[in-house]
């Protein structure tokens, strides 16, 4: 897809595959912190 | 009998337990049990100080604990040799460089408004991490390619390794500030998820990051405190006072290593429980407790909750540090992949509760009593089932089945523990006053 000076020469990883957990909490910290009512606006209790 | 007659004898009774412990299997057995019960007890009062006085719900201890033994091993190894120049200055550039892309995005998010916000946060946070990884890779592969089988990581300053308590307290504190000041703002229920979640990354990053604490391949060897067994065994006057007083000089220098580290970390106890009772008899701790009680109406006093929260969540995680780095030392190794929130958090949290949450000494007694049982319970079971089933053939299926069963009888215990205390003692078993 890339032009060919780009194109890396192996697979692209972001991050080791390790992290799948770290990840996910991560997002779920994001979340907590800027949408603290879940992405589509929760109820608050 | 008077409250206090009732502590005297619950303490009394734990200290008992691991008498016997000493008399009916090994004085050995005693005093790990013992280390590892003040080690606890650590712990248990630095979650104390969150939840008993003023009620935050940190499930993150792991985390804490974590990063107190990270600090053992950056301060008392020795540095890798050629490590750091081989790609320290570049990992450490790296990690300012993200450091820095977090910023620049927080001070966006503060400055701009509406699309330019999001798209400038966007191309920040992506840019800065393909700048971040850019400069950090080589870095990191310069320093793994480094005698990959011993080393492989940057190594420490090789400094005394008691000078890694109070950093590893330090470090945890550093580490709870940055947690607290985005995290403390959330509702109880979503900081308990939250810290959880921290501390699961916390561990995640250790057990990956190669370089910096060799990740799973564990860091050993870290130095002592104190003498080495065999350093003692081969010391004539210590083999000659150990023979004078009727011992077997091996079984003597075990005894006096495990001791010097008990009495080591039972200075430590002394001084941080009390510091802790102090600062709970004082007008601060009156302070927090009175946000605990009622967050509005001591707000409405004029009080800066969020900046007591975030006080006393640092100095909670600060102490979990210190009984982390304590607990680095007392095992000589890193080992990332053993930190379990089970163990490092949950069990902790069992101790508070049982103990009695509020009450430092509740805790204290918690920390001893719970790990006794946590280490004890399991001999106990098999020696139980043993003796129930010592009537079977022996190689009846049940009594097999039954004797495989036994190993589990730890966490059974551990809530049966904790329901029979909730139900016949809910505040503890010294409750707070």
């Amino acid at each position: 897809m890339l032009p060919d000076g780009l194109e890396p020469d192996s697979l692209v990883q972001l991050l080791s595959t390790d992290y799948i957990f770290a990840v996910s909490f991560v997002i779920l910290i994001i979340v907590l912190l800027f949408r603290p009512t879940g992405l589509f606006k929760g109820k608050s209790v | 009998m008077s409250t206090s007659a009732r502590d005297i004898g619950l303490f009394a009774l734990v200290a008992g337990l691991i008498v016997l412990t000493g008399v009916m299997q090994s004085w050995n057995a005693a005093l790990t049990i013992m280390n590892m019960g003040l080690i606890s007890a650590i712990m248990a009062l630095g979650v104390n100080l969150q939840w008993g006085f003023a009620g935050l719900f940190n499930v993150g201890v792991m985390g804490f604990v974590a990063i107190g033994g990270l600090a053992t091993v950056l301060i008392a190894m020795p540095p890798v040799e050629g490590a750091f120049a081989a790609g320290g200055l570049r990992v450490l550039t790296a990690l300012l460089l993200g450091a820095a892309t977090i910023i620049a995005a927080v001070v966006v998010q503060s400055q701009l408004a509406g699309k330019a916000k999001a798209l400038a946060t966007i191309v920040i946070l992506v840019a800065g991490f393909f700048i971040f990884r850019t400069v950090l890779d080589p870095g990191v592969a310069a320093i793994e390619a480094i005698n990959p089988a011993l080393e492989g990581n940057l190594g420490g300053l090789g400094l005394p390794v008691l000078m890694a308590w109070p950093v590893g307290g330090l470090l945890a504190a550093g580490v709870a500030w940055v947690i607290g000041k985005t995290a403390l703002g959330l509702r109880s229920d979503y900081l308990a998820i939250a810290t959880l979640g921290i501390a699961e990354i916390i561990i995640a990053v250790m057990k990956n990051e190669d370089w910096l604490a060799r990740g799973v391949k564990n860091v050993v060897g870290l130095p002592r405190p104190v003498p080495y067994e065999i350093g003692l065994q081969n010391d004539p006057g210590f083999v000659e006072r150990a023979t004078g007083l009727g011992l077997d000089p091996v079984t003597a220098s075990t005894l006096y290593v495990k001791t010097q580290y008990g009495l080591l970390f039972a200075l430590v106890l002394v001084i941080l429980l009390l510091g802790a009772q102090l600062a709970l008899k004082s007008p601060w701790g009156r302070m927090m407790r009175a946000i605990r009680d009622n967050e509005v109406a001591a707000e409405a006093m004029g009080k800066d909750v969020k900046r007591r929260h975030l006080q006393i969540f640092i100095l909670g995680s600060a102490i979990c540090g210190i009984a982390g780095a304590m607990m680095t030392t007392l095992d000589g190794q890193l080992t990332p992949g053993t930190y379990q929130p089970l163990r490092f958090t949950f069990l902790v949290w069992v101790m508070v509760i049982v103990g009695g949450s509020g009450n430092n000494f509740g805790a204290v007694l918690g920390g001893f009593l719970i790990w006794f049982l946590w280490v004890q319970v399991e001999p106990i079971g098999l020696f139980l089932i043993e003796t129930a089933t010592s009537g079977l053939a022996a190689d009846s299926a049940l009594k097999l089945h039954l004797l495989d069963s036994a190993a589990h009888m730890r966490l059974l215990t551990m809530g049966l523990i904790l329901l029979l205390v909730l139900r016949f003692s809910p505040r503890g078993l010294i409750p707070e006053r």
